[in-house]
Formats: C-alpha cells, structure tokens, sequence
C-alpha cells in the first residue's frame, strides 16, 4: 500500500515534469536543430521532379572565361535580351542586381533591350537594417530598367538558424519609408514570374493570409533543372527554338560569384542563389508547400507517445517497456515522413525527447521509490525477526539496490527456510491438524492417517471433509461448535466419535492476519480416545457403585418402615442412613475429582432454603429450629446445584447432629465485597459445644471426624466436610470453621457473586 | 386403578406395593425388564412405576420401546438411586412423568403416585375457590389466605401459586411453567423463573412447618411437595 500510494506520487511527477518539457521545447522552438536534420533526412527520400519548361542560363566559370570578370558591361545584358527577345521565352527572369546607375549609355542599351521583352521581371531586394534608422532600404532596378521591366519581384532568402534556406515567404511588407502610412506588399520574384504566365496569383499565395509567412520548400536534387552556360547562349551556339516557351532564370552560379547558398540536401552543399530559385518556382507552379502544423497540435501530438509510455508503465514489464519505447519512436518517425508526403511538417524531436525524458527518469524515480520501500520493509522484517538471523550480504561494496536485493533473496530464503520448518512441524505434528479459509475450504492438512480424510483433502469444503472422518451422530455437535463464530472462546473443544471408533477432542484457532483480520481457521484434533474410555470406565465404575451400595440400604429402609419402631429398628435405619450419606459422599467426591468443573445460574439463597428443608424432618425429632434468614435480595452464583446442595445439606446435617436438644441453628446469607470482587456469604450457626480446638485445623481433611466431643451419641461420615471443602474450593469459595465466644459453631462459606447476565431480548 | 411396579429388588416392590394398595389400588409386581415389556404388550395398566437399574432392560429403554410400541401409554414414574441431577433429568426429559428417589418416605411417595394419576385420570372443573391445607386460593380475586392473613401477590406470582398447588407433587418443567404462566415459548431470562419461584416461597411461608416444600429439580423444573406435618 505504501509503495502503491508513493509509486502514484512519483509517477504524476514524472508525467507532469515530462509534459511541461516537451510543451516547452516546442514552444520555444529548441529542437529546431534536430528538426531540421530530421527534416532534410525525411525529405530526401521524396524529391519533386524539376518541370522540363525550366532553363537556368547560368553566370558560369565558362562565361567568366569567355567574357572576363564580373561584373560585366551592361552591353552583355542587352545582348543577352537582345537574343531572348527573339527566342520567344514564357517568361524571362533576372536574378541579377541591376540596382546601381552605371555608364549611362550602356544602362539605356540595356533598356532598351529589356524593353523587347514583354516579359521580363526583374528583381529587387532589401538591405537590413536601412539607413537613416529605417527597417530596410529597398535597392531597386535603375529607373530606366524599371520601366522596361513588367514586373519586378524581391529576392531575399530566409535562411534558418543553422543557415541553410529550407522556406520562403511568398512576399515581403513593410512601410517602404517614413512617411508610408501603410504596409507595401512585395512580392517575390519567382511569384511574379507565376503571376505572368498565369495571369494571376498563385495558389499558395492566395490560400495564406500572411504571405509573410515562411512556408517549406521542397528541394529537386541537386543539378535537377536544365541549365546553360550565358556564354553559350550570347555566341548564338542554342537553337533559337530551344528557348521558346521557357521560363528562362539568369543567375550566377560560377563558385566565385558569391551567390551560393547552403540548401537541405542532406549533403552539406550549398546551391546557387538562381536554382534555388528554380526550385521555389516549381514548387509554387506545383503548390507543393510543406505547412509546418500549429504548435498547439504540435504539442499535444508530441504527448501522446510520451503519455502512452507512462501509462504503460503501469502494467507493463521494463523490457516490454523499451520494446514499445522503440517501437513509438519508429511510429513518430514514420508518422512525420507520412505527413510529410502529405505536405504537413510535424516535428518529431519532442516526441522523442519526451520518450527519452520518460524512460529513464520514471526508471530512477521508481528504482529510487522501490528500494526505499525495500529499505522500510527490510527494516521492518529485522526488527519483527530477532530470532531469525539475517545474513549479512556476503560481498564487498556493491550498490545500494544490489545490496537490498541481496538482502531480500536472504529475507525470503528465510521465509521460505521459515515456511518447510513449519510445514514439517505441521506435517509431523502426531495429532491431526488441518487448516481452513473464511470460506470453509480446507487449505491444508497434515497427516490424517488415522481418520483416513486427507486424501485429496486440500480445498475440500470443511463440510465435506467432516463427513469423512467425524460419525454421523456427531456430526452435528461438531457443526455446532464451528459455528459459534464471533464469541469464539478459544479453550472451548467438541468432543467426537470418528468414523474408526477413536474419540477426538477438536479445538480451532484463529489464524490472524498482520493487521489483526481473520483469515481462517485451525482445527487440532487430539486422540482422547484412551481418555474417553478411562473416564467412561470410571463413570461407569461410580454409576456401579452409587447403585449398588445405596440400593441394599434403601431395601433396608424399605423393609424397616413395615417394622414397629422398636429401638433396635431405629438403630439399625440411622446406619442404613449412614451408609447412603457415606455412599453418596464417596460418589460426590469422586466424581468431582474427575469431571471438569460445568456450572449455570443458581439463585443460592432457594438452594440453602430447600436444603434446610430437607433437613426439617431431622430438626424437628429433637425440636430444633433451623432457620434461614435471606438479605441477598436474588443473589445468583455459577455452580453445580447437586454437589452444592449436598454440601449445604451437609453442613446443616451437620449442625443438627452437633446442636443440643430444642436449640436454634441460624443460617444467615448476605452479600459482601472482598478486593473488589462481590460474595454471598452463607454462615451456619449452632449453639452446640463446639469444635475441638485441635480439629479445627484438620476439620476439612478426609476421614475427620469431630464425633469425640459428642459422646458417641451422634456420629458423622468422615468424608462429609472433605467433600463439603472439595465443592466450595471448585466454586472459587472458602469455607471456614470457629468456635464463638458464647458458645456453639459457626461454618463461613464465601462464595463468588455471578456477573449479571446479559438478558436475551 | 391397576399399576406396574418393576424392580429387581423384591423388597422396594413390596414396599411401594403396600404404599399403592393403601391408597385402594391394585398392583402387578415385575422383577425384570422383559418381564415388564411383555406384560405391557398383552395388558393395561393406569400407571408404571419402574427402576432405573433392571436386569433385561433399563428403564430409559423401556421408555424408549414405549414410546412407539405402546399406544396410548400410561404415565410412568421412574424410581432411581442415583441422585445426580443428570439422571434425574435425563429421565424426565426421555419422557418419564416422574420420579422418586430411594428411599423415599412412604407419604411422599403417595402423594406424588396420586398427583400423576389425579392428572392422567383428567382434570375437575376448577373450583373459584380451593383449600390445600392452611392455604386458600380465590381464583376471582386472585388472592391467597394463609390461616387469616392475606397474601398480596402479582398476577404472575398468583398464576405461579395455583399452577403449583394444582400440580402438588409433581414434577413441573420449567418450559411448561413458562409456558403456562408466562404464555410464552420464547425463552424467558431463567432468573425471571427463579425469582418468581422465591419470592412464591417466602411470601407464602411455604416451609415444612406449614406442612409444604418447593423443591428444584436442577436442569429440570420444580415441584411443590406436600409434606405430612407429623411426621
């Protein structure tokens, strides 16, 4: 439970550190570097084909040879324009600066020349940051050349952070100076190119609100358009046909030029500033953007792979962990190039560092949370085992988590080296024992041999199991002691006849759980059967002679009552009287000495009363009262009414004997609290002469008699009194004898108060 | 009346024969179980009165042969020596109407074989008022004299009186007192009985000088014995 509840902790702590991270990568756009790598590397599998109608007339290394250094005389442009005019061209592109006024005759040649093109665009482009504290300062066409042009677009590249130029704007805007009041909207060169073969807007550009706004450009591989060298083109070596109907871009591509820029190709290398170029106007002809996805989707698609690991966490193995880690890796990767084909950029990196953020920080957490439990636990189990010892890890330093493992194996070697001892205990055990669940089913047993039930015992319904081995007749006794359930006195047994004769005692133990539950029960069997027929003998033997030795004394008594009541009668019907007296006291005393002590409800002062009755016929021959005078109002003791009415009849019978002609004999009983604990009190009052004083001491002892002082007209069966003490000391009583200063005896009896009982409703 | 008395012991059936014959009754002595079960086979007796201990069969199996071989069974009176109170209930609750020990007193042992047939011959109608010795019981007002003073007593304790005194010398299961006084079967805290049963027996003085005494028959019930005051 401990465990559980901390594992929770840590796990919302490692799926919300998780969480903000990767959504903090996106947002701050920190992967952009991984990205891009990504990006390039997924894009190279997919390269667009470059359109035939593409020419690229290239400022090349042969150019610079045949015309001399750059740059060159504006002639050379108006020669080239010259020759294009007649070509027939779809549209003419220069990505060439013609920004700064030169030899003012060569710039009107020049113009002229563009001014036989009705469809050149010629570039333009901003110089951040501007003079005279402006944003930019725009380097258009000269004027002349302005005007010749039809249109004129801008050719500034975004480059990335890691400076290659994978995106475009469409256009660029901005207050052109000071004094705009509003946004001037440039287009790009190669959008202006669309727009003059189509006649209108290219798609992409209208589909965005903000054609500001970068979008991916696919690449075609490198040396994909078709291309000639300018110098091929000015000395007339290309067909004239062979240009009609391009789209003719001129540009430089000579290495010593500078326009080269690097490009995501996937090899490092960079791309002259003209196919670039090439590439955005096939893209655009082809609408063929890529459009990153928003970050707000960016983000939840990154959790999902990292949310679905740590839910997986919970019920997966590690190792089927890292299988799935590696797995969503190869899903997101595959995810973003199936995007990607779809023109849609999802940036894996974050899912992936989510992935990889995840795994081993959720490992640590969970090592670190699982081996302070294992601490705890070891801990715990130490201190709980002191008779155990446990073995200390037998190697040199290792790391904690290996240690507490070492530890563990120690700790559940013992257990297990713990759970054979007892199971063999259990096992050897000579008495039967078997174990039951809550649910009654049998979880184990040791060897019944003798009953012959453990045979396929194990999960046997307790019902089931009884049957074999417990007689039919007692069944039920056994099914009644097992369901005395919650009140369970643990010392209680049921005695049982089995199946083979043999007589069970059968006892149940609670077996409790660490936290005190009840889990089930077990029961012990102990063979009593020896016992059982010892004591049933003995009953027997008592029963013989309870019967035997009263029946001829009550034929005796029989015979007698027809007789006249001569002396001799009387004589020999008090020895007859006797002999039962003694008969009965043997039988008493015996059977006390073998039976357990089994008491219920006595209201005593009744029982002192009716054994004073019985009495009465005796008192009354020779004028005695014997009286019982009750101030218990209802005072109930737990005793056993045969042997405690004997004893008070005992006790009386006593009296009478020892008592004088016509005097009183009082018999007074009251409650009273001794240490606490509440008593009925019983004395029995003579006025006769007397005990002996050298029989008090010995008055309770077997065979005393205090017939000296009585002159041998009255005499007591010496086991009376014994008897008398035996009861008393099994009620938890006294008993205890004086002589009074004014004469006669008195007998104390002190017997414990019974609690109140709990009334049934 | 025609009675059984069975006993392996001449002597007690002669005595207890003599005790019946006074009382006006004729008795058939038996010295042994099956002497007894096959006379009660072939014959009818109003009353048996048997041993516990009995060469053939015990009393507690002659009960038990009874029980179904019998029809119409009469009372039967158990006679024991044993005094231990798991005998004597033993046979009460196998079905024995009463018992007495041996030995008995001769008036005793009359007055109870009298009760048992006094209530197997059928009740009387109850009389508003009854006399048994120095006590009178008004059945109206609910009131018993004791020689001339007035006895206030409870309904219940009242209820408890008359069923005893109507029951004298015999031997009454607490569930039927239960029962009949309470008229209930649900089981009444035991000391409720108790305490009735005392405070019946001091309130009315029921001691042997007044010539009555209860006596509890423990694990069974109780019994309002009639005691000759001679004696």
């Amino acid at each position: 439970m401990k465990l559980r509840r901390r594992l929770g902790i840590e796990w919302a702590g490692v799926a919300l550190a998780a969480s903000l991270i990767v959504a903090g990568l996106i947002h701050w756009n920190s992967l952009s570097g991984f990205d891009n790598l990504l990006y390039d590397r997924i894009s190279d599998y997919d390269r667009p084909q470059a359109p035939d109608d593409i020419l690229i007339i290239a400022v090349d290394e042969d150019s610079l040879a045949a015309f001399g250094k750059w740059p060159w005389p504006r002639t050379r442009h108006a020669e080239l324009l010259t020759l294009l005019a007649d070509a027939s061209p779809k549209a003419i592109a220069f990505d060439i600066l013609l920004s700064e006024p030169g030899d003012g005759e060569e710039d009107l040649a020049l113009a002229d020349a563009a001014a036989q093109n009705d469809n050149l665009i010629l570039p333009l482009h901003f110089v951040f940051p501007g003079s005279n504290g402006t944003d930019f300062d725009i380097k258009e066409p000269i004027p002349p050349l302005k005007q010749a042009a039809s249109a004129i677009g801008h050719v500034n590249l975004l480059f990335d952070r890691d400076g290659v130029v994978r995106r475009t704007a469409l256009c660029f805007g901005g207050k052109a100076d000071h004094t705009a009041s509003q946004e001037t909207i440039w287009p790009h060169l190669m959008e202006q190119v669309y727009r003059s073969i189509n006649g209108g807007m290219s798609p992409a550009f209208q589909r965005h609100d903000d054609c500001q706004k970068p979008l991916l450009m696919p690449y075609a591989n490198r040396g994909a358009f078709s291309q000639i060298s300018y110098a091929a083109v000015v000395n007339d070596e290309i067909p004239s046909g062979f240009l009609k109907d391009k789209i003719i871009l001129v540009g430089a591509t000579a290495q010593g030029l500078g326009d080269q820029h690097p490009v995501p190709l996937g090899d490092g290398g960079t791309m002259a500033g003209v196919e670039i170029m090439a590439n955005l106007l096939s893209d655009i002809t082809a609408d063929r953007f890529v459009t990153p996805v928003s970050t707000f989707t960016q983000i939840i698609l990154s959790l999902i792979p990292t949310w679905i690991l740590l839910i997986g966490f919970w019920r997966w193995r590690p190792r089927t962990t890292i299988f799935v880690s590696l797995g969503l890796v190869v899903i997101i990767l595959s995810a973003s190039a199936i995007l990607l084909s779809f023109q849609i950029w999802f940036a894996p990196g974050a899912a992936m560092v989510g992935l990889a953020l995840v795994y081993p920080i959720w490992g640590w957490r969970r090592l670190q949370a699982t081996s302070d439990f294992m601490d705890d636990e070891l801990k715990n189990y130490r201190s709980e085992t002191p008779d155990i010892p446990v073995l200390q890890a037998p190697l040199g330093p290792v790391d904690l988590v290996t240690e507490q493992a070492e530890e563990l194996a120690h700790a559940i070697k013992h257990v297990r080296d713990l759970r054979r001892f007892i199971s063999d205990a259990l096992t050897n055990l000579p008495d039967p024992m078997f174990v039951t669940d809550l649910d009654g089913k049998v979880k184990f047993v040791n060897k019944l041999a003798q009953t012959g039930a453990e045979d396929g015992a194990q999960d046997l319904a307790l019902d089931d199991m009884l049957k074999r081995f417990v007689a039919p007749e007692d069944l039920d006794d056994v099914k009644d002691y097992l369901a005395l359930d919650q009140n369970l006195r643990e010392h209680d047994y049921v005695d049982f006849t089995s199946l083979n004769d043999e007589v069970f005692a059968m006892r149940r133990a609670r077996v409790l759980s660490d936290e005190g539950e009840l889990r089930g029960h077990i029961h012990y069997l102990a063979d009593i059967t020896e016992v059982a027929n010892a004591a049933q003998e003995r009953e027997e033997v008592l029963q013989l002679l309870s019967h035997d030795m009263r029946s001829p004394q009550a034929a005796i008594l029989a015979l007698l009552d027809d007789q006249d009541d001569t002396d001799s009668n009387k004589r020999i019907e008090q020895h007859a009287r006797r002999t039962l007296a003694l008969a009965d006291n043997f039988v008493g005393l015996a059977r006390i000495k073998s039976s357990e002590f089994s008491g219920e409800d006595i209201l005593l002062s009744d029982l002192v009363i009716e054994a004073n009755d019985s009495l009465w016929p005796l008192a009354k021959q020779r004028e005695i009262t014997s009286s019982v005078e009750d101030h218990t109002e209802g005072a109930f003791i737990i005793g056993e009414p045969s042997s405690l009415y004997r004893s008070f009849a005992n006790l009386i019978d006593n009296a009478i004997k020892y008592s004088p002609d016509k005097s009183v004999i009082t018999i007074l009983l009251r409650t009273i609290a001794l240490d606490k604990q509440a008593f009925v009190s019983v004395t029995i009052t003579d006025q006769g002469k007397g005990i002996a004083e050298d029989m008090l001491d010995h008055l309770f002892d077997r065979f005393a008699s205090n017939d000296l002082d009585s002159k041998g007209a009255v005499k007591g069966a010496g086991l009376g009194l014994n008897f008398v003490a035996a009861v008393i000391e099994r009620h938890g009583g006294t008993i205890r004898a004086e002589n009074l200063r004014e004469g006669g005896a008195r007998f104390t009896v002190l017997l414990p108060l019974a609690p109140d009982p709990v009334e049934p409703v | 009346m025609r009675i059984a008395i069975a006993d392996d012991d001449k002597e007690i059936v002669e005595f207890l024969g003599k005790i019946v014959e006074g009382q006006g009754h004729i008795y058939v002595g038996f010295a042994d179980g099956n002497a007894l079960t096959n006379a009660l086979l072939r014959d009818t007796f109003d009353l048996v009165i048997m041993d516990w201990n009995m060469p053939g069969k015990t009393g507690l199996q002659i009960l038990e042969w009874m029980e179904t071989a019998v029809d119409d069974r009469p009372p039967v009176m158990m006679i024991t020596s044993r005094t231990a109170k798991q005998d004597i209930s033993e046979a009460l609750n196998a079905g024995a109407d009463d018992y007495i020990t041996k030995p008995e007193d001769p008036a005793v042992i009359a007055a109870r074989i009298n009760a048992i047939l006094r209530r197997s011959s059928g009740s009387s109608a109850m009389e508003t008022e009854a006399q048994y010795g120095e006590y009178i019981l008004d059945r109206i007002e609910q009131k018993v004299r004791h020689g001339d003073t007035e006895v206030a007593l409870t309904a219940k304790e009242f209820e408890l009186t008359d069923l005893m005194f109507r029951n004298r010398d015999r031997t009454l299961s607490r569930r039927y007192i239960m029962e009949t006084v309470w008229r209930t079967n649900a089981h009444l805290a035991t000391r409720t009985l108790d305490m009735h049963v005392s405070r019946v027996r001091s309130k009315l003085s029921l001691t042997p000088e007044n010539g009555f005494r209860i006596f509890t028959v423990f694990g069974y019930g109780y019994r309002l014995e009639t005691l000759n005051k001679g004696a």
